[in-house]
């Protein structure tokens, strides 16, 4: 057995453990979809950075570092952290206080008690389990390249065993376990990014060394400019900052707090962290790079491959283990954030929407999580020819449809329901619709334009728009009523 | 209904935001890049407000100054895009956001958050904290 096998089996074990331990806590399905809200600033604000830092983070960056230079970095990682001071900002005070004032527990929730009808309501749910089990798919192919390059499996093989670790503790323990698991993942992964980054770059002489050998070849690589166009790279920040903000695996974690204090700090301990994990790519991205200028390594025709290549052939097999590790704990942290999110849509919001009762929610939540699963297997392993259209319904679709309805709509009394399920709605089909034209070739986006943020701004022009053009008293009235407030006649009146 | 901060928060909001679909249509990437700074800029200002449309002077002083020098880093970066200057290894305008304006936002962004919470926004969840203690 090789040292990366005994220390994957470790850590599959540690999850179990945890699962193990929450499974014995979870008595409602408040402590199963947020976690009996018990968390403290640190787990929480670390399983935060933790479930946002995917697979795509790590192995993602890393490929485009070693393609398009620093302004990879640039595009989806250096502004990151402000997504995280953002997102304190506009959803931590006042996601608290719905949190303990109404049963919230998930989006569809703050949205049902923001807009009064149905239809807002029904679209978000539809579209969290919808995004939840795109996201998922996403994550069940990455695991399955990550476990078969561990224990020498197929693919699919791989996605089965990894799907069933995550399946196991999060089907158990719920969010509770779901946000230990996230905070042990998040720890494991900022303690690789830092060593990864000094082996990294020590294997070319270290920082300057590196960068060095680089500029003496191709300074341009190093520019903002380098390779692909400005307009694409910062239409590529907005996504990520007003995205993160987005993001439903987020979101909830501000309803799962246990006291109003552990909001203070959190920003900051999800911003470092995220800064931490960046290392992984810059160092490893940009060492691969700068091997290649000095013949160590090959000029690698599938670029996806340059954090596994440095792992096969720069650094000892010990290492490579804890550094596997952390990128399978990366998409992990994922994973089982968006099983509950889904589990939640379905058992909870959608059936919560339509008017029927659940009985033994707990149960329901354990059976629905395992449905997310099954979905998503089934679609990695029998309907790969539709998996590229559901990534498109992953990070961007989330940040089409949810950015506006709930970060506008906690402040903007003129927001509306119908607004939001038009939004929604947009969302969702616009990101489908263009990944899907675009992959048949029917349509040819110029490269300049970075689709995903592109559609998001616009979800947010129309989220405004419909709110000014079609007014709602009663979407006004139901603001007023969520925050306590009183009209002034009615303050002196007393 | 009379105009308040937030609706005036949203119209900003609106006028960047239609800026960067008109950059991003016709290829003018400094659309794009400014509406960055800018857009961080009014949702921290929103995010400071409490829920009675509120400000507190001295959290709006510090969110606009921290807006301010995002922006000038922003500006400093573009005008030595094209410069042969290099700092720390790398061009100009790449190093700006390496070496400030990365830690500027994982570390000034976020503790700007917690001056703000600590002394304004706490007291907006207060009540909230009492009911659910009663409860």
């Amino acid at each position: 057995m090789t040292p990366v096998v005994v220390i994957m089996l470790v850590y599959f074990l540690l999850m179990f453990a945890i699962g193990y331990w929450a499974k014995s806590r979870i008595r409602s399905s408040k402590d199963f979809l947020v976690a009996g809200q018990t968390l403290g600033f640190f787990v929480m604000a670390i399983g935060t950075f933790s479930s946002i830092q995917s697979g795509f983070g790590m192995i993602g960056h890393t490929a485009n570092t070693y393609s398009w230079g620093v302004q990879a970095l640039v595009a989806a990682a250096f502004l990151v952290p402000l997504a995280f001071a953002l997102s304190w900002f506009l959803l931590g005070s006042r996601l608290y206080r719905l949190a303990r004032k109404y049963e919230v527990y998930s989006v569809p929730d703050v949205i049902r008690i923001r807009y009064p009808g149905k239809a807002a309501h029904v679209s978000m749910s539809v579209a969290m389990f919808v995004g939840s089990v795109a996201y998922m798919t996403a994550q069940v192919t990455a695991t399955g390249v990550i476990v078969s390059l561990i224990f020498d499996t197929s693919v699919s093989t791989g996605a089965i065993i990894g799907s069933a670790v995550v399946a196991v503790y999060t089907v158990a323990g719920g969010m509770l376990a779901g946000a230990w698991t996230d905070f042990i993942q998040g720890l494991l992964m900022v303690g690789l990014s830092v060593g990864a980054f000094f082996v990294a770059t020590g294997t070319v002489g270290g920082w300057g060394s590196m960068l060095t050998t680089i500029s003496n070849y191709d300074l341009d690589f190093l520019r903002l400019d380098a390779s692909q166009p400005l307009t694409y790279v910062y239409t590529f920040v907005l996504l990520a900052i007003l995205g993160i903000a987005a993001q439903p695996q987020l979101i909830t974690k501000f309803l799962m707090l246990r006291s109003s204090s552990e909001l203070k700090w959190g920003a900051l301990v999800a911003a470092l962290a995220y800064g931490i994990t960046t290392l992984f790519a810059l160092g490893v991205g940009l060492s691969v790079r700068a091997l290649t200028i000095q013949g160590r390594a090959p000029e690698l025709e599938n670029v996806d491959n340059t954090a596994t290549w440095f792992l096969d052939n720069m650094v000892s097999p010990v290492f490579a283990g804890f550094v596997l590790a952390g990128l399978l704990a990366a998409i992990m942290s994922s994973s089982n954030s968006f099983i509950a999110v889904g589990a939640s849509s379905l058992m909870r919001d959608l059936t919560g929407a339509l008017g029927i009762t659940v009985r033994n929610e707990v149960r329901w939540a354990r059976l629905a999580s395992v449905f997310v699963v099954a979905c998503a297997l089934v679609f990695t392993l029998y309907l790969s020819q539709v998996v590229f259209l559901l990534g498109a319904l992953g990070f961007a679709a989330f940040a089409a449809a949810i950015f506006g309805p709930l970060a506008l709509g906690l402040y903007w009394r003129r927001a509306t329901g119908l607004a939001t399920a038009v939004a929604i709605s947009f969302g969702i089909v616009a990101n489908l619709v263009t990944t899907a034209l675009t992959s048949q070739e029917i349509i040819t986006i110029p490269d300049y334009i970075e689709a995903g943020g592109f559609i998001t701004v616009v979800g947010i022009l129309i989220f405004i728009v419909v709110s000014v053009a079609l007014p709602s008293r009663a979407c006004a009235d139901r603001f007023t009523e969520m925050h306590d407030m009183r009209s002034p006649t009615s303050t002196a009146a007393e | 209904m009379s105009i308040d901060r937030t609706d005036a928060l949203v119209a900003a909001i609106f006028v960047v935001v239609t800026g960067v679909t008109v950059g991003v249509v016709f290829d003018v990437w400094h659309l794009v890049y400014y509406a960055i700074p800018s857009l961080v800029t009014v949702f921290m200002l929103m995010g400071s407000l409490n829920r009675r449309d509120e400000w507190k002077p001295g959290a709006t002083a510090r969110i606009v100054s921290f807006g301010a020098v995002l922006t000038m880093l922003f500006v400093v970066s573009n005008a030595t895009l094209h410069s042969s200057g290099v700092i720390g290894g790398l061009p100009a305008s790449t190093a700006v956001f390496v070496y400030v304006i990365w830690p500027l936002t994982s570390v000034v962004g976020p503790l700007l958050f917690a001056w703000v919470y600590h002394t304004w926004l706490r007291h907006d969840v207060d009540d909230a904290e009492a009911h659910s203690a009663t409860q």
